[in-house]
């Protein structure tokens, strides 16, 4: 028998004990050192039997004739080949009526815009196409820009034609909009109610901060409309989620932040937190100053994310710390995302950016899309050889972070930092069990 | 989840299972919800009948709490409705 490759391990604040996941298993345990210490040396001489079975059933130990990698890659491969679903990210605009200091999206691009009607041609073309061609079980689809509620005729059409389409054919259907939620007003609602539709809004702080950072672009800010759209859409029994962006500027505002929820009546709710990343220049061409000025570090951030989680999670909220660090796989055969040009990307970063470089082909008037050479690139990334992967504890996670591929300055591909994501994860998943299982922390 | 304290020669080891595998022998990229969109098929249709073991269920109840963003708004895929780090 040997110590899995994929065994983790992360200490949990105020024990002696640790926090052990297989992440290929994904199960998890508590392990006192001892325990540790034996399957990080591979020595299981002073394991009992009925101990050594626990830890065969949760992954930490293997037999020796088992090759772990193996395994995860057929499991890999086999995923990022399946055609069930369809993933499709489409941008109906970039134009916003918001004009937040840390967007990144190149608004003129859109007056350039070939006619947007031709556009939303192409792109019900193209999905009724690749759900025919590939028999796909499923299409999840997101709309966002830019502020797709603007072009409120598109991002209907493109909801309602598809659905249409997809419960003609027996396909599973979703769409999720994001959305600033300043026109998501009841008619607004009412007329996507037909469809199995969810959204969701951003919110950075309590009024005060939020409408510094989410201004209209006349200036006035937008937290009440916000707040008022996100009661009205929950009163109407259509889900909303609340992300929001984290850094230097609300970061000590959270509780405030929270507090403000709860007293316009959304306790409960779903939240996401992201913080900015300083890393951006890899993914859009104009990177603002705000980003730069205000981003934490990431190694900054394995110390700030976890206890922000945790007043997230005392309070009620809705929030899984731990599934928030697995990452989506652009390296998926069929998971696209479609600019207003009708250029298409693999991830979100690039798409109405300005970073060009990263566009793997265009849709023609046919809905036919013609790849380019970076396509090739993006579905030839092996992570099984990658120097910093192949070896790596966590890939069966992060799956290589190739959603994080940018261009740095040198025209390199280029991965976010592995050592914070490492460290994150590890707090992620003591903050989440200990919310699970808190019976189990105490023993 | 159990709790075992045992080991040889004296020496206590603890070992608290919290999460067993899902489907035995099956790598964590299933569990991460690739498989379970299929389970869409009988209810996907109303938004109010999503089924607890869609994948896009989990997308808006359960994930995303640390990835990096510089826009909230900002795209969604799967469960990555942010940047990732």
């Amino acid at each position: 028998m040997k110590p899995s490759i994929y065994n983790m391990f992360a200490t949990i604040p105020g024990s002696e004990d640790y926090v052990f996941m297989n992440t290929l298993s994904l199960c998890k345990a508590i392990l006192d050192a001892d325990t540790k210490k034996a399957l990080e040396k591979g020595n299981f001489q002073d394991i009992d039997k009925a101990t050594l079975k626990s830890l065969k059933d949760l992954g930490a130990i293997v037999e020796d004739h088992v090759d772990e990698k193996t395994i995860l890659k057929v499991v890999y491969e086999k995923d990022i080949n399946d055609t069930d679903m369809l993933e499709l990210g489409v941008l109906p605009t970039l134009n916003c009526n918001l004009a937040c200091p840390f967007c990144y999206r190149i608004k003129e691009e859109d007056s350039k815009r070939i006619v947007g009607k031709s556009i939303t041609d192409r792109v019900i073309k193209f999905t009724k196409k690749t759900i025919i061609e590939n028999e796909c079980k499923d299409l999840l689809m997101g709309l966002t820009g830019g502020e797709p509620l603007l072009v409120m005729d598109r991002s209907l059409r493109l909801v309602g034609e598809l659905y249409n389409f997809c419960e003609k054919y027996g396909v599973g259907f979703q769409a999720l909009i994001g959305t600033n939620a300043t026109l998501l007003t009841q008619e607004t609602i009412d007329a996507f109610s037909d469809y199995p539709v969810r959204f969701c809004t951003s919110l950075d702080g309590p009024k005060e901060i939020n409408d510094k950072r989410r201004p209209y672009t006349s200036g006035k800010g937008s937290y009440d409309d916000i707040i008022k759209s996100i009661k009205r859409a929950k009163k109407s029994g259509m889900l909303c989620r609340i992300a929001t962006t984290l850094d230097k500027q609300n970061i000590d505002h959270v509780d405030r932040y929270l507090d403000e929820l709860i007293e316009n009546g959304l306790e409960g709710a779903s939240i996401v937190l992201g913080p900015t990343r300083g890393d951006i220049g890899t993914l859009c061409d104009r990177p603002p100053a705000w980003i730069r000025n205000h981003c934490f570090a990431g190694t900054e951030l394995p110390n700030i994310l976890p206890k922000i989680w945790r007043k997230v999670m005392d309070k009620k909220f809705r929030l899984n710390a731990f599934e928030g660090t697995f990452h989506e796989n652009p390296g998926r055969r069929l998971q696209f995302i479609v600019g207003v040009y009708g250029d298409v990307y693999k991830s979100c970063g690039g798409v109405g950016s300005g970073k060009k470089e990263l566009c793997v082909g265009n849709l023609d008037e046919n809905g036919t899309l013609n790849y380019n050479h970076v396509y090739y690139q993006y579905m030839a990334y092996d992570i099984f050889s990658d120097p910093k992967c192949k070896d790596c504890s966590v890939l069966p996670i992060c799956q290589g972070k190739i959603d994080t591929l940018g261009l740095g300055d040198d025209g390199m591909m280029y991965k976010g930092d592995c050592e914070s994501f490492k460290e994150l994860l590890a707090g992620a998943l003591v903050v989440y069990l200990e919310q699970a299982y808190p019976e189990a922390f105490k023993a | 989840m159990g709790v075992k304290k045992s080991g040889r020669k004296g020496k206590k080891m603890k070992v608290i299972v919290l999460e067993e595998p899902l489907e035995k022998k099956v790598g964590a990229l299933d569990y991460m919800g690739f498989k379970s969109a299929k389970s869409l098929k009988t209810g996907c249709c109303d938004a109010k009948l999503l089924s607890s073991q869609s994948r896009f269920v989990r997308d808006i109840s359960d994930s995303d709490s640390s990835s990096g963003s510089c826009e909230a708004d900002g795209f969604m895929i799967g469960c990555c409705i942010i940047h990732p780090l």
